[in-house]
């Protein structure tokens, strides 16, 4: 087997970028258990703490996503890395779904290697597309309206009200836990079990 | 050792001597001139032994009619079999009395034990001659009594009350020996132009069993059940009559299993309600007699046909009927009975036909204007069994249609058109389609259902016996708002609590839950035959059906009543948490409407945000069984992945 060249995947800032979003996600999931249902989940000490802890990390999660925003957009790759293009959309998207369905199961190799340059496979790109550019900046918005509703009561009129600000925070948010759960999964499928995990902790994969 | 013992057995037997053979005995004893001899003659043929005591004989002689012993009960064995005494011929003048104990055991030490032995002494063939007896059960009622009266020929029973007739019916053991088994055995007779009443012989009746190969028993019990029914009895005995004979059953209450201590339990004897109660040991086993090619065979039957004998008193049971509960007296229908209370004494008579109309008017007027009356000219007990140990109300929907297909022999032949016949004759009564007029509904019923799924109704009793009181009020039990209808919620709590009562009282039943029907709930008695409604499948099949607007719960009352109360329809259509309804479903039955629509809206918007977390849980659950699916389908294929993997590796 031909020997691959080792080549930086996850640049540093963007690692740095991920785990302290990957961790501020978890937080705000556990919190916002709590915030959504006071009397079922008692995670934190109290309602009141897990609000701050809340607000804490939504913010965390707000300076990662521009900092993730202006390393790649610093580097002109953001377009080419996560917006996907017609064809990826109309015929890579069954092809990969097929893989992962199917053929996987079937021992085929992976048909896709990632690189510095083409990160993402085009059902990867389409789904981080989805996340990054549409779910995430919403749960961030939605999230800042309801942090202070007294502020931003205009707007949060305009679009109808605080149940209705609301109301996509919280889908969003259990989009977000089943992502998460699938995220966690699939990273399990490289080489290795734990090769993915281990690139997005020293950048290089096996 | 066994072969040994076994050659013994044959070649040596009674002591290595040859054995005597019954021809042997009978040269001497099969022919009368044994009677005729004079003493010195007779001695001379045996050894004599005069030094040995003289037994009593009682009514045995020397002389043994040969034909008459091999017919009798012990017609089968040898003389010496029970004259172990003799060994050869000639054998001793006088010989010691012959032990029955050797065989009947248990007979003899009930007998040991009696009065009737401490008293008179007697031994068993003083009273049953070995030599002639026959099969208990195929003595007479004559012969039986012919025992005692041998030696108790003018008993006196002046305290007894309808002398004649006990004494024409009834054997003496059946009262004077308490511990013997009775029972109530019909059989079927037949009047000859005399007016004497007899039993009927196989012969007469073999042609009409025709269909049943000549097997009467089976052309009796035509549902092969192994119980006559009263209106299989009465089917057959109409069958006779069509055949021009004049039938009718005959009872005798008849011991079928003596027992040999008399007399000791004498003052219970003049106890009358030792027979005239339905408590009576005898209607224990109701049987009747059915003639066979050889002999007869005994067949059990419902004891729903004592209701049917007036000839032994036992109103009781009459008290437990329909008519009986609701305190009709005999004298109400059968006017005539009113010259048999006089003192003429007792007698027999026929019976006038009794007047349901004076109290069933309106049904009388319904029926007598129906095609049924016009066609069949039946007249109300042609159907129904006034003396029915059931009400209507209480009758299954197979006991219903038995009303019918007393007649109507065989109903599925006349159905071919109907989808899934089975099904429908399995829980529908004829007049479900028949009687366009009867009014129709479903029926719930608390039921209790043990571990093989057989299912019993629980009465009253049962359910007070459940919550610890006596006589309950179900009905308040269920209807807790007290609005006297019952909403699914008041029954499903109810039900919840029979089932918690239940399982904390030793779990009796698996489950308690309602049963459901549909039944006529009030019969019109204008029945069509093949009216124009019978064949239209969406008289039941929609969910306007008239049984719709009446689904009620039977609620068992104190005294083994019932009464019924409303329930809610949407019982039928909801799910509930505990499967009320689960097993009963009718085609048609579910329609959608505007209303439910618009409660759909309304549920929908009730439920409002809270969608956001029964949707996201939804989100949630998809991906762990996205994730459980994936990683478990990754597991199985984990060799055969690898193995490919190592096998292009090679390739490589």
């Amino acid at each position: 087997m031909e020997q691959r060249p080792r080549e930086l995947l996850h640049p540093l800032w963007i690692r740095l970028c991920h785990w302290v979003h990957g961790i501020s996600i978890v937080m705000l999931i556990l919190t916002g258990l709590q915030i959504r249902f006071p009397d079922v989940f008692v995670i934190f000490p109290n309602l009141k703490r897990a609000v701050s802890l809340h607000n804490f990390f939504g913010f965390v999660v707000l300076f990662t996503f521009f900092a993730w925003f202006a390393y790649y957009a610093a580097k002109r790759t953001l377009v080419k890395q996560y917006v996907p293009s017609k064809d990826e959309i109309i015929l890579g998207m069954p092809f990969y779904a097929n893989y992962y369905f199917i053929r996987y199961f079937l021992g085929d190799p992976h048909p896709f290697e990632p690189t510095p340059e083409v990160k993402f496979n085009p059902l990867q790109k389409t789904t981080y597309f989805g996340i990054m550019f549409i779910m995430v900046p919403l749960q961030v918005i939605t999230g800042l309206l309801l942090w202070d509703i007294k502020t931003f009561r205009p707007i949060i009129e305009a679009v109808g009200g605080v149940r209705v600000v609301d109301a996509l925070h919280i889908i969003l948010a259990y989009v977000f836990c089943a992502f998460l759960l699938v995220h966690l999964y699939l990273a399990t499928l490289g080489h290795t079990f734990f090769s993915h995990f281990k690139a997005m902790i020293v950048g290089y994969e096996d | 050792m066994f072969f040994f013992a076994v050659l013994c057995f044959i070649f040596c037997p009674r002591g290595g001597l040859r054995a005597v053979e019954k021809d042997e005995c009978f040269e001497c004893h099969g022919s009368k001139e044994i009677l005729q001899m004079s003493e010195e003659e007779r001695l001379e043929l045996v050894v004599p032994t005069p030094e040995r005591k003289v037994v009593r004989k009682g009514n045995i002689t020397l002389f043994v009619d040969p034909e008459r012993f091999s017919s009798s009960v012990h017609g089968e064995l040898e003389c010496v079999d029970c004259h172990t005494e003799i060994e050869e011929i000639p054998h001793p003048q006088r010989m010691e009395v012959v032990d029955c104990g050797v065989c009947h055991e248990e007979v003899v030490e009930q007998y040991q034990g009696s009065k009737h032995a401490r008293v008179s002494e007697r031994l068993c063939y003083e009273c049953h001659n070995p030599h002639y007896a026959l099969p208990f059960e195929r003595m007479s009622l004559d012969q039986r009594m012919g025992i005692c009266i041998q030696c108790h020929k003018d008993v006196e029973h002046d305290w007894l009350p309808q002398q004649e007739h006990h004494f024409k019916y009834l054997e003496c053991t059946v009262c004077h020996s308490p511990r013997a088994k009775k029972a109530i055995v019909f059989s079927i007779t037949a009047e000859d132009e005399r007016g004497n009443r007899r039993p009927l012989r196989y012969e007469e009746l073999r042609p009409f069993a025709r269909e049943h190969k000549g097997q009467v028993e089976r052309a009796i019990d035509f549902n092969n059940d192994g119980v006559v029914q009263v209106y299989e009895i009465n089917r057959f005995l109409s069958h006779l009559k069509e055949g021009g004979l004049r039938p009718s059953l005959l009872e005798q209450v008849l011991v079928i299993e003596p027992y040999h201590n008399y007399t000791d339990e004498v003052e219970h004897i003049k106890d009358c309600t030792m027979c005239h109660t339905s408590e009576a040991p005898f209607y224990a086993h109701v049987m009747l007699k059915v003639p066979k090619a050889e002999g007869w065979v005994s067949l059990s039957m419902d004891r729903a046909i004592l209701a049917k004998i007036p000839s032994i008193p036992a109103k009781d049971y009459y008290y437990g009927t329909v008519h009986g509960k609701n305190g009709v007296e005999c004298i109400d229908c059968h006017a005539d009975l009113r010259v048999l209370r006089t003192e003429e004494g007792f007698q027999v008579k026929e019976l006038g036909e009794p007047v349901c109309e004076e109290c069933h008017e309106d049904i009388m007027e319904e029926y007598k204007n129906s095609l049924h009356y016009k066609v069949s000219k039946k007249i109300c007990f042609g159907c129904h069994d006034p003396h029915s140990a059931v009400p209507f109300a209480q009758l299954t929907a197979s006991e219903r249609r038995a009303i019918c297909t007393k007649c109507h022999c065989h109903p599925e032949r006349a159905h071919d058109w109907l989808p899934q016949k089975e099904i429908h004759f399995k829980y529908l009564e004829c007049t479900m389609c028949h009687s366009p007029g009867a009014e129709k509904g479903i029926v719930f019923y608390i039921r209790g259902l043990g571990k093989k799924g057989e299912e019993e109704r629980l009465s009253n009793r049962e359910i007070g016996e459940l919550m610890d009181v006596d006589n309950p009020d179900v009905m308040a039990a269920i209807d807790r708002n007290g609005d006297g209808r019952l909403e699914v919620g008041e029954c499903l709590q109810f039900l919840k609590l029979l089932n918690f009562l239940n399982s904390k009282r030793g779990k009796k039943w698996e489950r308690i839950d309602f049963g459901v029907n549909v039944l006529v709930l009030r019969p019109s008695h204008n029945y069509t035959d093949k009216g124009t409604k019978a064949k239209e499948c969406a008289v039941c099949h929609s969910s306007r059906a008239e049984f719709y607007s009446k689904v009620v719960l039977e609620i068992p009352e104190p005294g083994g009543t019932i009464s019924t109360a409303k329930v809610d329809r949407e019982i039928l259509v909801g799910i509930h948490p505990i499967p009320v309804t689960s097993d009963f479903y009718l085609l048609g039955e579910i329609r959608i409407s505007k209303k439910d629509i618009a409660e759909l809206v309304y549920v929908v918007r009730k439920i409002g945000y809270k969608w956001l977390d029964i949707i996201g849980v939804f989100f949630v659950l998809g991906a762990v069984a996205f994730v459980a699916l994936h990683g478990f389908l990754r597991l199985l294929t984990l060799r055969l992945r690898r193995h490919r993997q190592s096998r292009e590796r090679r390739e490589d």
